[in-house]
């Protein structure tokens, strides 16, 4: 894994206004007020989204989307509870079943992937929302 | 006396900076949707900010590009997961 790497990721969505931060202890990166469908169904418009940095990363392919706990979101985005919870900044996220490289027919390409681009499945996943 | 250079015309996609010769003065929502490697069929394109902010782009339909516009691209369907 390349710290160095991650920090660079990130800094090109900074530089589009994009509230994103790698939290090395906890191996993930936390998306921040991310947009969602969800005002319409009285759910909350934005959500912070914890993603977990994939071993071997960047060979492995970001997976899964992190809510936080006791979100009305949580069932109501695609994907059940799946893996541990984790603690950021005082606040606990589940991490839910989302696979866009397994499912959604992204296929994984190191040389121009990363958490930039995992941004957008992540706006994708959001906007679905039962 | 202060030069002045002339910027590149950008446009932010999801948050991503592109300013590469795919970025012109007018632009549709499919070749919008193309920065963000989603296909046009597939593509849900919106006006980030501005005024039309949240309005969707329909794949054929060509709109002015101003300089840092951003937009929003998600995909017209989740398949993964279930409920």
């Amino acid at each position: 894994m390349s710290v160095e790497r991650i920090n660079v990721e990130l800094a090109l969505l900074q530089e589009g206004g994009i509230d994103a931060e790698y939290f090395p202890d906890q191996n993930a990166v936390l998306y921040r007020s991310v947009p969602t469908a969800g005002a319409p169904l009285n759910l909350p418009a934005a959500s912070h989204v914890a993603v977990p940095i994939p071993g071997g990363y960047p060979a492995s392919a970001i997976d899964l989307g992190g809510l936080p706990v006791g979100s009305p979101l949580i069932g109501r985005a695609k994907g059940q509870p799946n893996g541990p919870v984790i603690t950021i900044a005082g606040q606990q996220y589940q991490y839910i079943s989302y696979h866009p490289y397994q499912n959604e027919g992204g296929v994984w390409d190191p040389s121009k992937h990363g958490f930039h681009t995992y941004y957008g499945w992540v706006l994708t996943w959001l906007n679905f929302l039962k | 006396m202060e030069a002045k250079v002339a910027q590149k015309l950008h446009i932010f996609v999801n948050g991503i900076k592109y300013e590469d010769d795919r970025v012109k003065p007018q632009m549709n929502g499919g070749e919008i949707a193309a920065l963000a490697e989603v296909p046009a069929d597939q593509a849900r394109v919106r006006y980030d900010t501005g005024p039309h902010h949240g309005e969707e782009i329909a794949a054929d339909k060509t709109i002015d590009i101003h300089q840092a516009d951003h937009f929003t691209v998600t995909r017209k369907e989740v398949q993964g997961g279930a409920y």
